[in-house]
């Protein structure tokens, strides 16, 4: 069974990991938890449904499509969520990023109410190969590969002019203004970035637990990925990732399956209090 | 002055809160000449709203109809909404309003148990009558109130009783493993299978529970693979079941997979693809689930697309289908209660009724008596298919009272 | 009008109130009571120390239960259950508070959320304990012979305990604990360079917030003689937080208004209820962003502008 605990928590574990990847992007450029991260993923669920079932679009425009409005969402959600809060406190912008999320998930259930909506794996979702007792199939294959993918562009992104700025404005805010950076335009495409990884999070994430409003509520997993990997490191918080899925897959295998999400809980609230920049972070100046 | 904006707005909130309130009076009837008001309490919002859309519905496509005719006795029927929000509180608050503000004849719907289960004592201190459609909690009819009746939704001690019968007599099975949610229905639903498996002098190889809203179920499904059990049988709804079962499937749990009402319906079928295939679903309405493939559901489809354009491909669902006849039960005990209408007339009348079935099997026959106010108990059990099809097994249950 | 005829005149209105009122009224009536309750004691954490919390629902989970259980299983008497079981709940803030206090902002948010969800989920599966899911019925509360079971006896406890509640926490924020509760708001840094202790305030504050859910908590189970996991969810933390941001922080008229503005908002908006929650989302997403002060906050400006006082400083 320990083998079997271990293989499955990390393919669920690189889900959380996809998930949090946003959440990071947006931490460090802007100091800013996105309580509307959860939010992000469950558009990208609904518009792939939208282009795939509803518009029966081939796969490839739907992923090209669902890609660029989650960009645009995220454009979007900058300015209106976001601009205004750029010099206020904390206080105010962690209540904006959750009410942003209440907003966006009640859109969702006006329009297509709560039912669940069913789409369709990219790859068939028939056995493919084996690794001890867990069968992996072709779609738990792609979503492994995509998110590499993701990942790998993420960083060649920031190897590029553009992207450089965004590690500057993630390093020291005040030093990068004074370079000429602007801002706003780094901001905005923090949060395009963070919404396109969240949209391709969702369109890998629906097939496996079907399109509803409340698809985002995986992401207070990727809370607890991205604070063991202190909010501030990429790799860390894809560590983050895989240890959240083994330890409550652990937990909940040896321990008791009711003691499994007190468990991850209980990690997020021990990490905080004894190492709140992380475990593999390093400490991070914070908002005044 | 400080003193004076504390009072000033203490009033103002006491103001604003008694608004809509009159002195209280002794209930009225909610009837006069030309109308009959009713209060359909359910979750018209908050995290249930899937279910209380269906009882909306539901009832109103029956009620429109019966407007549209007239009325029963030349009195058309009024529908007030009330809000139970998933929470005992706001359903308290919301019968309440109902029943003493709008003054309503009848309250009809039923959300969710933890919201509607702390309505019952209001209802028999109020002795107002009141027709489930929803709700499947055993509290309802047992102890039997005088005034609460269910039409059509097993409860879920019979539906448990069902799975575990079936399991045991139909498939022969005995070592029986049980996964349930750990909500009040999951709760409630292991309690009665439980209880069931005990009177046959056994216990559940396994007992595994999982909290609503997660998505990762590996270590559930693991530790009941080690139990190696003949059957699985599982309590809980669409959403966290369906990935249940895939991942039943791809960590290798093969058993023989028994699943309750609350993943009934087409939709989970949907859901669950292919990873379905070969599993059990209890079922407690008429010998065809709510997709529209036999004619007595097509035609309920097409009447309720028909009203309701618009919806997911998922609407209509078993939900608007017990609504829908429920209303129709309602409106035969007020035909037969008579012009002279009154609460207990209607409560005797609805005791009357007997295998009423209006829709020629769209819900299974329904029948009172002055010590039974489940309408319908007969529970069967249907397969899934490959291909999104279902196939209804012999097996009928009908518990022994 | 004098002073004293003013509170004669309130005290006589309080006394006629539920002999002209429906149950109805009076439940509602109640029950934004101890809403206030509990916004009133979040409003000396989050609006005057300026920490965050997204669990506070947690803590009037832990009183509802606690009493209740006090009740049912020791046959502790309501008027005595319910100050413990608030006690009790500061003694839970202590412990998880202590820790909690180094941090700020964003993960104080995430640590509390925490908080409240792991409350939730072991009353849920702690079955031997709290019969889990299903709930605990209570027993209407009894004070010696007199059983409160009907809503105009339950108003005749429950009002002035909210008064007094709330005439504390005014005194509390117009005391010298108040003014330094403010300082650490506005500025951790210069609090304790001006020899605040950072530790003992913020957990005071804690402490006092958390008696005050487990109060409100206590009394909601009296109230509704019902408790389930599911009242105490994130979704309520988040409402109490809506409460004192939209109504107004740092003010009773404020927490009133946003208590009666939240709990009536439902009946406001009836027949448009699919759209409620939307419509509180972009509501709280509205203030906080362009009237962070809150309703009362406005009007308090307004009013300064409008009626400019000679001494501002006496205010």
């Amino acid at each position: 069974m320990f083998l079997d605990l271990l293989i499955s928590g990390l393919l669920a574990g690189s889900l959380y990991a996809l998930v949090a990847l946003g959440m990071v992007v947006i931490f460090k450029a802007t100091d800013v938890v996105n309580f509307a991260q959860g939010e992000m993923v469950m558009a990208g669920g609904y518009l792939g449904y939208l282009f795939r079932n509803v518009l029966a679009w081939t796969w490839t425009t739907t992923i090209l499509a669902v890609l660029a409005c989650s960009l645009v969402l995220g454009l979007l959600l900058e300015r209106v969520a976001n601009r205004p809060l750029m010099r206020a406190q904390s206080f105010t912008v962690i209540v904006a990023s959750i009410a942003l999320g209440i907003i966006l998930r009640n859109i969702a259930r006006v329009i297509w109410t709560d039912e669940v909506y069913a789409l369709a794996p990219v790859l068939s979702g028939q056995p493919v190969a084996r690794l001890a007792g867990v069968r992996l199939t072709a779609q738990n294959l792609f979503v492994l590969l995509s998110a590499v993918a993701l990942v790998a562009a993420l960083y060649g992104f920031f190897q590029t002019k553009l992207g450089k700025a965004m590690r500057a404005v993630q390093q020291n805010r005040t030093g990068a203004e004074l370079v000429g950076i602007e801002l706003p335009a780094i901001f905005a495409l923090t949060w395009g970035i963070s919404a396109l990884l969240a949209g391709a999070a969702g369109f890998l994430l629906a097939p496996l637990v079907g399109v509803s409003p409340a698809m985002g509520w995986i992401a207070v997993k990727a809370f607890v990925a991205a604070i063991i990997g202190g909010f501030s490191s990429i790799p860390g918080t894809i560590v983050g990732g895989f240890v959240v899925g083994v330890v409550e897959n652990l937990a909940g295998g040896y321990i008791s399956t009711a003691m499994k999400d007190i468990v991850t809980y209980a990690i997020l609230i021990g990490v905080l209090m004894v190492r709140p920049h992380g475990l593999l972070g390093q400490g991070l100046a914070r908002r005044a | 002055m400080r003193n004076v904006k504390h009072v000033a707005s203490i009033v103002l909130a006491v103001a604003i809160a008694l608004l809509g309130s009159g002195p209280g009076a002794a209930a009225e009837v909610g009837v006069t000449d030309t109308t009959v008001r009713i209060g359909v309490l359910t979750e018209m919002t908050g995290p249930f709203t899937l279910f209380g859309r269906g009882v909306k519905d539901g009832w109103t496509l029956h009620i429109e109809d019966v407007n549209a005719r007239g009325g029963v006795h030349g009195r058309k029927i009024e529908m007030i909404f009330g809000d139970q929000q998933a929470s005992g509180a706001k359903a308290i608050a919301a019968a309440k309003r109902l029943i003493e503000v709008d003054k309503v004849f009848a309250l009809a719907g039923g959300g969710i148990t933890p919201a509607t289960v702390p309505v019952i004592p209001l209802i028999n201190e109020s002795k107002i009558p009141f027709v489930v459609t929803i709700t499947s909690n055993p509290k309802l009819t047992t102890p039997l109130s005088r005034y609460i009746f269910r039409p059509s939704v097993s409860p879920d001690d019979v539906n448990a009783q069902a799975m575990v019968e079936f399991a045991w007599k139909a498939k022969g099975l005995r070592k029986i493993a049980i996964l349930s949610g750990a909500d009040e229905y999951g709760k409630g639903g292991a309690d009665a299978l439980v209880a069931r498996l005990k009177a046959h002098g056994t216990s559940p190889v396994a007992h595994e529970t999982f909290n609503i809203g997660d998505t990762n179920f590996n270590s559930q499904v693991l530790r009941l693979k080690a139990a190696a059990p003949d059957a699985v049988l599982v309590y809980g709804f669409t959403k966290e079941v369906a990935i249940i079962l895939r991942q039943v499937r791809e960590l290798g749990l093969d058993t023989t997979v028994v699943l309750s009402q609350g993943t009934g319906g087409a939709l989970f079928v949907e859901l669950a693809k292919e990873y379905a295939v070969g599993a059990y679903n209890v079922w407690y309405t008429g010998p065809a689930i709510d997709a529209p493939t036999t004619p007595v559901t097509q035609a309920f489809w097409t009447k309720f697309r028909n009203r309701f354009p618009g919806y997911p491909p998922s609407v209509p669902n078993i939900v608007d289908m017990v609504s829908y006849t429920g209303a129709m039960v309602f409106e035969e005990a007020l035909k037969r209660a008579g012009r002279e209408l009154t609460q207990d007339k209607f409560i005797a009348a609805m005791e009357t009724i007997k295998n009423f079935d209006p829709t020629g099997g769209l819900t299974n026959p329904i029948s009172f008596s002055p010590t039974s106010h489940q309408g319908a108990k007969t529970v069967r059990v249907y397969q899934i298919l490959a291909g999104g099809k279902t196939e209804f097994t012999d097996f009928i249950y009908t518990p022994v009272d | 009008m004098t002073r004293v005829g003013l509170l004669l005149a309130a005290l006589l209105a309080f006394v006629a109130l539920p002999f002209v009122a429906t149950n109805y009224g009076l439940y509602r009536l109640n029950l934004m009571a101890i809403n206030l309750i509990l916004a009133g004691g979040l409003d000396i954490l989050t609006g005057w120390t300026g920490q965050i919390s997204l669990g506070h629902a947690g803590f009037a989970a832990i009183g509802a239960y606690a009493s209740g259980l006090a009740i049912l299983h020791l046959g502790v008497p309501f008027w005595l259950a319910t100050p413990l079981a608030a006690l009790f709940c500061a003694a839970v803030s202590l412990i998880i508070g202590a820790p909690a206090l180094r941090l700020s902002g964003h993960y104080l948010a995430l640590a509390t959320f925490g908080f409240g969800e792991v409350v939730q989920l072991t009353i849920v599966h702690w079955e031997s304990l709290t019969n889990g899911p299903r709930g605990l019925a209570i027993p209407a509360p009894d004070l010696g012979s007199v059983r409160l079971d009907t809503d105009r006896s339950l108003y005749f406890l429950i009002i002035p305990v909210t008064a007094v509640l709330m005439r504390l926490a005014w005194n509390l924020s117009r005391s010298g604990m108040g003014l330094a509760l403010l300082s650490i708001r506005m500025s951790e840094l210069g609090a304790s360079s001006v020899g605040i202790s950072l530790p003992r305030y913020k957990t005071l504050a804690f402490a006092v917030s958390a008696f005050y859910a487990g109060i409100a908590g206590a009394l909601f189970g009296g109230m509704v003689k019902f408790v389930e996991p599911g009242a105490f969810s994130v979704a309520q933390s988040i409402l109490y937080l809506t409460m004192i941001a939209v109504g107004g922080m740092r003010s009773i008229p404020g927490a009133i208004i946003g208590v009666v503005l939240l709990t009536l908002l439902p009946e406001i908006l009836r027949g448009l209820q699919q759209y409620m929650e939307l419509g509180y989302g972009l509501l709280l997403l509205t203030f906080i962003i362009f009237v962070p002060e809150g309703i009362y906050g406005r009007v308090r400006r307004w009013r300064s502008h409008a009626f400019p006082a000679p001494s501002a400083a006496r205010a």
